[in-house]
């Protein structure tokens, strides 16, 4: 079962009761609010995933509500609890949607640590992922939705889960979040993309989600190995171009980009060293999407699995 | 190079590497350890890789990464 075989009054009844469950990934989320803005969003953008069934174990449970007192009625606010912390600031309540994809992100990444976890989008081709790590404004994520448009798969827009145990990376497959002129620019290369709708004056600025395709949801069980460790940076006017990196170097990079490297210890660092081993490393600078694509199809092309 | 002991990274170049793993394998006066590192870059073992190695060791010796036994 989906979330879109449930009506929107069962999705809003579960959501407002006792949480709705759906999996994500490895991960199964339930997801308690009754706010509205958040069971938009979920229906706009989590319609083709599945829902976990009642005796499945739940990963994490989300939960984002109104915050109480005067704040019910004066610039109402919306505060994310999780086993009774609330580890963020309460947010004005209109940024609920935006709110719990960072609550799911910061559940993953300061808990899943049976995963070497890195900051960074990861796609996929031929069975070969590559790896971008960025700090936020690089045009990371734009790169990522442009590419997921045109033949790559996502396996996530914002953290890179690799396994301890065999090393392969492990779809998280959740929505993609782009912000200000990204936004216009995605609209343009992908005139039929769903984006949810927009929330202004964030710490992010504009903020908005896109679905991400159907037939790469379907496939959130399949894994692929690490082909190419790519740092992307967007430069106005610049050809796409990709330059070779020192192995050393970026894995330094990556480590300083991962949420639980020193957590991990000796198995983060051989884990993080054998993916290094394993790619291609290269900076890419870039201003076109299209000009983009090609140069990552060519890559692709060079890799089979 | 990971330091089990501090948590710390640490990346180098060939010739500190070559001199970590030297001192791991034979602690010993440097003299022993120029003549290791030169057999193992196939370098000329003289007076400028010798105070090469000196400048490694100390820095190896800042990071705590070796411990000096002189006193």
């Amino acid at each position: 079962m989906t979330l879109s075989d449930l009506s929107p009054v069962e999705v809003s009844r579960r959501l407002g009761g006792g949480g709705l469950t759906i999996r994500t990934g490895p991960f199964n989320f339930r997801i308690v609010s009754g706010i509205q803005s958040v069971a938009e969003g979920l229906a706009a953008l989590y319609s083709d995933y599945p829902l976990a069934d009642d005796h499945e174990f739940v990963d994490f449970t989300v939960t984002l509500a109104r915050s109480r007192g005067l704040r019910r009625w004066w610039r109402p606010q919306v505060k994310f609890t999780y086993d009774g912390q609330s580890p963020f600031a309460p947010l004005p309540v209109d940024h609920a949607f935006p709110l719990l994809e960072w609550a799911m992100n910061w559940c993953i990444s300061t808990q899943a640590h049976q995963y070497l976890c890195l900051h960074a989008a990861v796609i996929e081709k031929n069975g070969f992922a590559a790896i971008m790590p960025a700090p936020p404004g690089s045009g990371k994520s734009t790169l990522c939705a442009g590419l997921v448009s045109r033949g790559w798969r996502l396996l996530s827009d914002e953290l890179t889960l690799i396994s301890l145990t065999d090393g392969l990376i492990v779809p998280l497959g959740r929505p993609i979040s782009l912000k200000n002129e990204s936004l216009d620019v995605i609209r343009q290369f992908v005139p039929g993309a769903v984006l949810n709708r927009v929330t202004h004056d964030t710490s992010k600025g504009s903020v908005s989600h896109m679905k991400v395709p159907v037939s790469h949801v379907n496939r959130l069980n399949d894994q692929a190995r690490a082909g190419w460790v790519i740092f992307p940076k967007y430069v106005p006017d610049a050809g796409a171009e990709l330059t070779a990196r020192s192995k050393a170097n970026s894995m330094l990079e990556l480590g300083r980009n991962a949420f639980n490297y020193t957590v991990l210890g000796l198995a983060g660092f051989e884990m993080l060293a054998d993916v290094v081993s394993a790619s291609d490393c290269y900076d890419f600078t870039y201003s076109r999407l299209d000009d983009a694509v090609s140069v990552f199809d060519r890559l692709a092309e060079g890799r089979s699995a | 190079m990971f330091d089990a002991g501090s948590g710390q990274t640490h990346q180098m170049d060939t010739l500190t590497a070559a001199t970590l793993l030297a001192v791991e394998a034979c602690a010993g006066c440097i003299d022993q350890l120029v003549s290791r590192i030169a057999s193992e870059l196939t370098v000329t073992n003289d007076h400028e890789l010798s105070n090469a190695v000196r400048g490694v060791l100390e820095r190896l010796a800042t990071t705590g990464l070796i411990e000096s036994t002189l006193q």
